[in-house]
């Protein structure tokens, strides 16, 4: 075997690992965190999907008040034993509050196991293949990020999103927004070769999946709304794509709209009046709440997220030296457009969209960082997902009687930053960055394993800041 | 001609996007079959308990605690179980949750569900077996409701309260 063949097989174990260590990390007690019941979201996309099956009229839970509730009892995974107020959970049907593309996955994979009824929907079931779904986004974006830059940001990227605790336990809600970054990354995967390759099938294949995401959920016109963009800053076909892919996504998401109708036209326009006078909780606060809270059904701190944003600012600064850092920046703030533009609640789901952007980010920088030995800005970087995610396990009152540790090692990292200003070996310092990165992703790996049904109950331990 | 060789050179891309389309069409029609022959009714969709549910043998076991919304202030009500053993089962429901016409057995059977122990009656509106906890000769389940003896099919009235005690006949 030559080097360059032994090089790329060691490469591909290491892929191999990190993508069987993200799907280990989704699997480990999925049935148990996020707790059932804490989002009826999951059992109302499955049970949309398993009356389409078994009626052919879509029935879920909507709070919605377009709609005539019927009130029932449904005690799904032993709900109302769980904390739960004993309310009936409202019934509607036809249930028009979003497409049913995911439904009739995690529906559809439970009336394959045998599900008839709604209670027997449990998300030992309906969370399976969001189990699929989350490591098939792992590897999408290691093949976005090799794409778009190189493999070796692309592997950082990978294993950051492969165990973050916030990005593990967000990935197996059965919520559109993890299939909605399925089919965002596969369709700028496809754009990215339809430029590369000037080769209109890719593009075609941009354009259904694209579509797909709007049959996800109405939040997913953020995919076409990127191509868009990107076709305007990476082709000369500008007018010709923008019809292409408007058209295209009209043609699929009309599918939709004549899905409603099919059922009762004034309770679909109804429900999507209502949905656009939705509250919006947060105001204008929305955007400074993106980096300041980070939450999943419950406040869960990360610092990968934080400083994900700040590796945004960085590549959006760099744009116009690297241009292709607006295949990170334009898909996001196309969904950062959506997400403004449609408010609500301050529902963690609706931020899971711009996790594998600014990880990609992370990758990005941590590459360009490692290449320069560039230690002070690798620690600067590192320290905000590290203080945060071993705050959890020495809060501030344990810690006053560790002081003279957390000051020596200050000191010490204080002179190894000072020494990497004069010794000017790369290697070595390249060599420190991947040590310290490594030590902090085993710290996300070790968190993921301690968050059971007593943790994932005590603030302290999630809502570190 | 030129439209066939146009059709021609169009290339897979764009056949990948049709049959999308195609398939989806075809998910659609399937659900307008499927309105029309349904495989399950709608009430077997409700059907609890769940089939994950292990019955208990004590109907005391568990509770469905809490007190659920209620915005008018009435229409809940409580249903207690007061076991052989001395525990005792308290749960409030909310009358939206149960039939259009709910009577003592609707709310007993929905507490059942729940808190996953069966219930075995006669005709006559009356309980002869609660979990595994079977009438006797000198002794057995007795209905009250508002304090007062009660069947099964005795309807019910907002804020109604129903005792399930185990004394003698």
């Amino acid at each position: 075997m030559t080097k360059i063949n032994r090089l790329n097989f060691l490469f591909f174990i290491l892929i191999s690992i990190i993508i069987l260590m993200g799907f280990y990390l989704r699997y480990h007690r999925y049935s148990q965190i996020p707790f059932p019941g804490e989002s009826l979201d999951e059992y109302s996309f499955s049970w949309l999907g398993l009356s389409l099956i078994e009626q052919g009229i879509p029935i879920a839970t909507s709070g919605l008040p377009s709609y005539k509730h019927l009130y029932k009892y449904i005690n799904v995974d032993q709900y109302y034993h769980s904390g739960a107020i004993p309310n009936p959970i409202p019934i509607d049907q036809p249930w028009f509050d979003h497409p049913p593309l995911l439904g009739l996955i995690t529906g559809g994979y439970s009336f394959i196991k045998g599900v008839r009824n709604f209670s027997d929907a449990s998300v030992i079931y309906i969370r399976k293949p969001m189990l699929i779904i989350g490591t098939l986004n792992i590897i999408l974006l290691f093949i976005f990020i090799t794409l778009i830059y190189n493999k070796y940001a692309a592997l950082i990227a990978s294993l950051i999103y492969s165990t973050d605790p916030l990005i593990v336990i967000s990935s197996r809600m059965v919520q559109a927004e993890n299939l909605i970054i399925t089919f965002f990354l596969l369709s700028l995967i496809s754009f990215f070769l339809y430029i590369k390759k000037n080769n209109n099938n890719f593009l075609w294949l941009a354009i259904t999946f694209s579509g797909l995401a709007t049959l996800t959920k109405v939040s997913g016109w953020s995919v076409p709304i990127a191509l868009i963009l990107l076709s305007n800053f990476f082709s000369t076909k500008k007018l010709e794509n923008f019809l292409k892919i408007l058209g295209g996504n009209l043609a699929m998401f009309s599918l939709f709209i004549f899905y409603g109708f099919s059922y009762n036209i004034h309770l679909f326009l109804s429900v999507w009046m209502t949905n656009s006078g939705r509250y919006f909780r947060e105001g204008l606060l929305s955007f400074y709440n993106l980096f300041t809270t980070q939450n999943i059904t419950r406040d869960f701190s990360s610092g990968w997220i934080l400083a994900g944003w700040i590796a945004v600012f960085i590549i959006a600064f760099q744009v116009k030296q690297k241009s292709r850092n607006l295949w990170i920046i334009l898909p996001l703030l196309s969904y950062l457009f959506i997400f403004l533009l449609f408010g609500s609640e301050n529902y963690g789901w609706y931020k899971f969209p711009f996790y594998p952007f600014l990880i990609g980010g992370l990758g990005l920088i941590f590459y360009d960082l490692i290449e320069e030995g560039d230690l002070l800005l690798s620690i600067f970087i590192l320290v905000l997902p590290f203080s945060i995610m071993t705050n959890r396990f020495f809060p501030a009152n344990e810690i006053s009687n560790k002081m003279v540790f957390y000051r020596l090692g200050l000191l010490g990292l204080a002179a190894i930053i000072f020494s990497s200003f004069y010794y000017k070996n790369k290697l070595i310092w390249r060599i420190i960055i991947l040590l310290l990165i490594s030590s902090v992703i085993i710290i996300n790996i070790y968190t993921n394993s301690i968050i059971n049904i007593s943790t994932w109950y005590n603030k302290n331990l999630l809502q570190s800041i | 001609m030129n439209i066939e060789k146009k059709i021609k050179n169009l290339g897979w891309g764009i056949n990948v996007y049709f049959l999308t389309l195609l398939l989806l069409i075809l998910a659609g029609i399937y659900f307008q079959y499927r309105k029309k022959h349904p495989i399950n009714n709608f009430n077997n969709l409700f059907k609890t308990p769940s089939a994950f549910s292990q019955f208990y043998s004590n109907p005391c076991q568990t509770n469905i605690a809490g007190e659920p919304d209620i915005p008018d202030g009435k229409s809940y009500i409580k249903v207690i179980i007061y076991c052989p053993d001395g525990s005792t089962t308290y749960n409030t429901l909310r009358l939206d949750g149960l039939s259009n016409k709910p009577t003592v057995g609707n709310a007993l059977q929905k507490v059942a569900e729940i808190n996953n122990f069966k219930i075995v009656s006669n005709l006559g509106g009356k309980i002869i077996q609660i979990g595994n906890i079977s009438n006797q000769k000198n002794s057995g389940w007795n209905i009250y409701l508002d304090q007062k003896p009660a069947f099964l099919f005795s309807k019910l009235n907002p804020k109604s309260n129903i005792s399930i005690k185990y004394d003698k006949n």
